[in-house]
């Protein structure tokens, strides 16, 4: 058990690899989603040998604090506790304390399959409005119930009319969220590419579904009969995708590994950008292993950005000591080091 | 556990089968048996028991748990209820009941539909629902189900099958708890109760 009193701006946590920074910063993640940053289930967080896990944290913002509580016996359900206030659902936590998390996998964004592009969209929204997460955990359920009767054979089409109406309702409104969302995120996205690469570069992202808001009844209806051979879903939202586009060519085939880079890092800060201005307050932001992953020109817009209070509070972390102090130092920026051995943690 | 007698073993084993039973409870049990009048004992429990796995049966009219083939509530309502209460299980007619705000008769589904559990319409009491409904004397059908997913898919499903019968469909209202406080409600549960909000009426009081 480890009690920490973090900085309000720059926190760099620094340790050999495999001595437990990512899984502290994974931590605050956790307690910002009531989920593992890296897919990880939540008996698979709890330590060997041990039958719970708990986290407590307290927030101070704007003079408030808030205290949130999470606990998972093994095998019992997991409880949250906001201000003492035990939640319903873990829904209800997303929001109380926004999160953006670069981490050094990123680039499965690019590379991956549709999913990692969803999922990426998906964690924005979610945490800059309550209501696309509920309408998320319904239109999943309910998919996977309407994927259940057609995998069983056992044909009802009333069963198939209620599940499709439905997923319309709210894959429409899932949708909407969506494409409200590309445009004004495109804009930041754009700004801050051209801040870290020579400005030569056009960048896009084209919004990929079969969704007509129009025509969704109708396409629903013609595909049924399609869907109830193959036994399988073929249409909804949950199919789309989000093509990244540099010089309208599609970057996953044709961008180089340094174009891919700057538009994963500009994306991140987007993302930072996009859920601060939807909630009115800023994210925690966390870079794993910064100084591995940044390059010099991307290292320098990350420092121009502290310098210009773009952020609140940081939390970094790095194997060396040394080339981070000397960044920061040379710089004049005030931070407060955590060194990480084994487990164990503790305040220079 | 090591057990000096077989017989006590097999007793504790069973009542630990027993939804809620561990097996410390199940042995405390058994040793209560043990320990008390023989006969009595036979009386108060090995007899009801009895009784209850041989001769319990399910209304033929509305599914609920009865002594006969029809169940009381409908014996004693089936000629002049206008309104038929659908309800998930057993369990939620007695709730109901005990709020005793209700004259009407009642439908027990037996669950949900959820393919992903392998409930499909087919395993619940859907048909007779329907032909039940038809009846000219019925006037109202209440969706009394839990607002879950699962239940509202249901809640949609039956009021679709529901249609050609001509009846009323309702369903239970969805709002503020009593004694509850509107800033602890969710924001799901607020929004709802002020789209769906009620006339205020003194003679309610």
């Amino acid at each position: 058990m480890a009690k920490l009193d973090f900085d309000k701006k720059i926190n760099l946590l620094y340790g050999k690899n495999g001595s437990g920074k990512t899984n502290l910063l994974d931590a605050i993640h956790y307690m910002s989603l009531a989920k593992s940053y890296f897919s990880m289930t939540d008996k698979m967080l709890i330590k060997e040998g041990e039958e719970y896990l708990r986290l407590t944290g307290k927030i101070q913002h704007d003079g408030n604090i808030q205290s949130i509580i999470i606990k998972y016996p093994l095998g019992q359900r997991k409880t949250i506790e906001v201000q003492k206030n035990r939640l319903n659902n873990s829904s209800e936590l997303v929001g109380v304390l926004p999160v953006v998390f670069i981490a050094p996998d990123d680039i499965s964004i690019v590379n991956g399959g549709s999913k990692e592009r969803r999922d990426f969209v998906n964690r924005i929204l979610c945490q800059s409005n309550p209501q696309y997460l509920r309408q998320l955990i319904r239109y999943n359920r309910v998919l996977t119930q309407k994927s259940s009767l057609l995998k069983s054979g056992k044909i009802d089409y009333t069963l198939l009319d209620t599940y499709n109406a439905d997923l319309i309702s709210t894959g429409s409104y899932i949708h909407a969220c969506r494409k409200n969302f590309i445009s004004p995120f495109i804009d930041f996205l754009q700004q801050n590419y051209a801040d870290i690469s020579d400005g030569a570069e056009q960048i896009d992202i084209q919004y990929i579904t079969q969704y007509d808001e129009a025509d969704i009844k109708n396409a629903y209806e013609n595909i049924l009969r399609e869907e109830v051979y193959s036994k399988r879903v073929l249409i909804g939202t949950h199919k789309d995708d989000f093509d990244f586009i540099i010089n309208n060519k599609r970057l996953k085939k044709y961008g180089s590994q340094g174009q891919i880079k700057s538009f994963l890092y500009a994306l991140r800060i987007a993302e930072y950008t996009y859920i601060e201005t939807q909630l009115g307050k800023k994210p925690i932001l966390i870079l794993d292993d910064f100084f591995e992953k940044l390059d010099r020109s991307r290292l320098s817009h990350l420092i121009e950005m502290i310098n210009k209070d773009t952020f609140e509070q940081i939390f970094l972390s790095d194997t060396e000591l040394d080339r981070s102090k000397t960044l920061f130092d040379d710089r004049g920026i005030d931070y407060q080091a955590f060194r990480v051995i084994e487990g164990q943690i503790a305040s220079d | 556990m090591s057990y000096s007698s077989r017989l006590l073993e097999e007793a504790v084993e069973a009542f630990s089968r027993l939804p809620g039973i561990g097996k410390k409870s199940a042995l405390r049990m058994a040793m209560y048996l043990i320990r008390e009048d023989k006969s009595e004992m036979k009386t108060l429990f090995v007899e009801p028991v009895d009784q209850l796995i041989s001769n319990i049966k399910f209304c033929e009219k509305c599914n609920n748990i009865s002594d006969d083939d029809v169940c009381n509530i409908c014996q004693d309502r089936e000629h002049k209820a206008e309104t038929i209460c659908v309800v998930q299980s057993i369990r939620d007619v007695m709730a109901i009941e005990d709020t005793a705000q209700y004259k009407g008769i009642y439908h027990v589904l037996g669950g949900v539909i959820s393919p992903l559990d392998g409930v499909t319409a087919d395993d619940l009491n859907i048909d007779t629902l329907i032909e039940r409904a038809q009846s000219d004397q019925v006037k109202e059908v209440i969706l009394a189900i839990s607002p879950t997913i699962e239940g509202e898919t249901t809640i949609f499903y039956l009021s679709k099958k529901l249609k050609e019968a001509g009846v009323k469909i309702t369903q239970l209202a969805r709002g503020i708890s009593f004694g509850g406080e509107l800033e602890y409600a969710d924001e799901m549960t607020l929004g709802r109760s002020l789209m769906t909000r009620t006339e205020y009426k003194l003679s309610e009081i």
